[in-house]
C-alpha cells in the first residue's frame, strides 16, 4: 500500500470519526470501485432489459427515444444533488444521516425506513429479472417447464449466492463490481454489433425509434407514455450504492459523489446506445410487446435461436453482478441505521464480522426481506390468478418511489436548512455546485414528486396500496415505541474519541 | 420532426451532464480546506 493511500486513510478516517463513528468497515475501495458499484446496481442490462416488454407495451418505440433521455436528464439532477450532500457529509448512513443532521432525528428515521423499502424492493427486483431470465433458459437446457414456482426457486437460490459472496468480504465484492462495470460494457457493446450486422431483417430506420402516438395498452397514449416511464425511471435508481460505500472509500468526500454522478451519466449513454439497436431490430413489435419477456423475444427474432440465448446468458450474468451490488449497498445502509439503534434488534445488524470486516447478519436479512417480498407476491397470485400486473412491475414501482422519496427528503431538508440559514456554503464539500445546487435542489424535487404519483396511480395502484400499507406500519412503530427511544446519529456525536479509538483497536486486533 | 426533436433531447440531456462536469470539477479545485466546517447540525 502506498503512503500516499496510507496517508488518505488516517484522513478519512479521522474525518469519520468527527461525526462520532469509528472506522469499522475496512477502507479499500478506489474511486472506480465506487463509480462501479453504482454502475452496477443501475445495471442497464437489467432494468432497461427487464422492463423492455412494459416501455414497449405502453410507449411503442418512442418509449425508446423520448423516455430515456427524458427521465435521464432530471435523475442526472437527482443524481448531482445528492452528489453533494455526500461531499458534505460522508458517513455509510447517507440519506438517512442527510436527513437526521439537515432536519431532525425523525425525518432521519423515516427517511431510513423509506429507504429500506425501496431497497428491498430493488433488491428483491433485481434478483427476480435475474431469475425471469436465468429460470426459462434452464428450462430449455434441463428440459422442464418454467412457471411461477421454478421461478421463485432460482430466485431464492441467486439470492443465497449474493448472500455468501457479500459475507465473505468487500475485497471479492470490489473486485466482483469492477468486473462488472467493464462486463457491462462489454456486453452492450457486444449486442449491439451483433444487432447491427447481424439481425435477420435488417435495421428499421433511425426514426423508428422516435415514433410516438403508438402504444400496445388499452389507455390513451399520452397516459400509456407516462406509465412507461417506468422502465427508465426503475433502471435509474440505486446510485446511493456510491453513498452507502463512501465508509469503504478512500477520499470519499470527491470520489463518491463522482460515482453517484458519473455512474448516471454512463448509465444514460450506454443505455440509450443500447435500446436504439434493440429497438430497430424489433421485427414485430405488436408481437413483441405481447410476449412474455419482450427483450427475449426481440433478441431471439433478430439473432436466431443459438447466438441469442447464448447473448441472453451474457445478459443473465449481467443482471447476476447488479444484484450482488445491490445487496452489499441495501446492507450497509441497515448497518449504519442499526448502528444508531433505530430497527428491532438493532445490536445485530450493526454487527462486524471479525474474520470478514463485512456486516454479516445485515446481509442475511437484505437477503430475507427482498425474499419475503417475493414470496408475498408468489402467494398473492396464487389466491388471485386473474392479477394482470406482475410481479416485477409491482416490486419496481415500490421501489422507484421508496428510493426516490428517500433522495429527496433530505433534499428537502438541505432547502429548508439553507432558508434558515443553518446550512451554509462552508459546510459544502468539495463536490458542489456552488449557487447552482439550490436550483437543481427545487428541480429534482418537483420530479421525484412527479414520479412517485405516476408511479402508484393504475394499472400499478397495488403498489400504492403496498406502500400505503407499510408507510402506516412505520407511523405505527414510531409512536409506540422509536417516537421515545430513537435517539438518531445526533448521540453517536456524544462518543468520546478514547471510545472510539478503542473501538477500532478491537477490530484490528 | 420527431427525429429532430428526439435528438435535441438526447444533445440537451448530454450538455447538461457536460456542465455540471464542468461545474464540479471547476469547484474541486477551487476548494479550499480550510473554509470547511463538518455539517453537525
Amino acid at each position: 500500500m502506498s503512503q500516499v493511500s496510507e496517508q488518505q486513510r488516517q484522513e478519512d478516517k479521522k474525518d469519520l470519526n468527527r461525526f462520532g463513528y469509528a472506522q469499522e468497515l475496512l477502507r479499500s475501495m478506489g474511486g472506480f470501485s465506487n463509480f462501479a458499484i453504482s454502475f452496477s446496481v443501475i445495471s442497464i442490462l437489467t432494468g432497461a432489459v427487464s422492463l423492455y416488454g412494459h416501455g414497449l407495451l405502453y410507449g411503442g418505440p418512442g418509449m425508446m427515444g423520448f423516455g430515456w433521455p427524458l427521465v435521464a436528464l432530471f435523475v442526472i439532477l437527482v443524481a448531482a444533488s445528492m452528489a453533494e450532500l455526500a461531499s458534505a457529509i460522508p458517513t455509510a448512513g447517507a440519506l438517512y444521516h442527510w436527513a437526521s443532521l439537515l432536519g431532525n432525528k425523525r425525518w432521519g428515521w423515516y427517511t431510513a425506513w423509506i429507504n429500506l423499502i425501496g431497497q428491498i424492493g430493488i433488491v428483491a427486483g433485481i434478483d427476480y429479472s435475474v431469475a425471469l431470465f436465468a429460470d426459462p433458459l434452464l428450462a430449455s437446457v434441463f428440459g422442464y417447464t418454467s412457471n411461477d414456482t421454478t421461478i421463485l426457486i432460482v430466485f431464492a437460490i441467486i439470492l443465497l449466492s449474493h448472500g455468501i459472496l457479500n459475507h465473505v468480504g468487500i475485497k471479492l465484492v470490489a473486485k466482483f463490481n469492477d468486473i462488472s462495470a467493464w462486463y457491462h460494457i462489454i456486453i452492450v457493446a457486444v449486442l449491439v454489433v451483433s444487432l447491427a450486422f447481424f439481425t435477420n431483417s435488417g435495421l428499421k430506420p433511425l426514426d423508428y425509434i422516435f415514433q410516438v402516438g403508438q402504444t400496445f395498452s388499452d389507455k390513451p397514449y399520452a397516459f400509456a407514455f407516462l406509465i412507461g416511464l417506468l422502465q427508465a425511471q426503475w433502471t435509474f435508481t440505486g446510485y446511493d450504492a456510491s453513498a452507502h460505500t463512501i465508509e469503504e472509500t478512500i477520499n470519499p468526500r470527491i470520489r463518491a459523489p463522482w460515482g453517484i454522478f458519473t455512474s448516471v451519466a454512463y448509465s444514460f449513454v450506454f443505455g440509450f446506445i443500447m435500446l436504439v439497436f434493440v429497438t430497430l431490430s424489433i421485427q414485430d413489435a405488436s408481437a413483441a410487446a405481447g410476449a412474455s419477456n419482450a427483450f427475449i423475444y426481440v433478441i431471439t427474432e433478430a439473432l436466431g435461436g443459438t447466438f441469442g440465448n447464448i447473448l441472453l446468458w451474457l445478459v443473465t450474468l449481467a443482471m447476476w453482478f447488479c444484484g450482488l451490488s445491490s445487496i452489499t449497498s441495501f446492507s450497509r445502509m441497515m448497518y449504519a441505521f442499526s448502528r444508531d439503534k433505530g430497527m428491532p434488534f438493532s445490536k445485530q445488524w450493526a454487527e462486524i464480522s471479525r474474520k470478514f470486516r463485512t456486516p454479516a447478519k445485515a446481509i442475511w436479512l437484505a437477503v430475507i426481506l427482498s425474499f419475503i417480498l417475493a414470496a408475498i407476491d408468489y402467494i398473492l397470485k396464487l389466491i388471485n390468478p386473474d392479477n394482470t400486473v406482475g410481479t416485477i412491475v409491482f416490486m419496481t414501482a415500490i421501489s422507484v418511489v421508496g428510493l426516490y422519496v428517500a433522495y429527496g427528503i433530505p433534499m428537502l431538508l438541505r432547502l429548508v436548512a439553507q432558508a434558515k440559514g443553518k446550512f451554509q456554503p462552508k459546510h459544502l464539500g468539495p463536490w458542489n455546485l456552488g449557487k447552482y445546487g439550490r436550483l437543481i435542489n427545487v428541480i429534482s424535487l418537483l420530479w421525484i414528486v412527479f414520479i412517485s404519483v405516476l408511479m402508484v396511480i393504475p394499472p400499478n395502484q397495488n403498489a400504492g396500496y403496498a406502500l400505503i400499507g407499510m408507510f402506516i406500519l412505520l407511523i405505527l412503530m414510531d409512536l409506540l415505541y422509536y417516537n421515545k427511544h430513537f435517539e438518531g446519529p445526533q448521540a453517536a456525536l456524544k462518543t468520546s474519541m478514547k471510545d472510539i479509538l478503542k473501538r477500532e483497536k478491537e477490530l484490528e486486533s | 420532426m420527431n427525429l429532430i426533436l428526439g435528438i435535441l433531447l438526447v444533445i440537451l440531456t448530454c450538455a447538461v451532464i457536460l456542465g455540471i462536469v464542468l461545474l464540479a470539477n471547476r469547484n474541486i479545485r477551487n476548494y479550499d480546506e480550510k473554509n470547511h466546517e463538518n455539517f453537525l447540525s
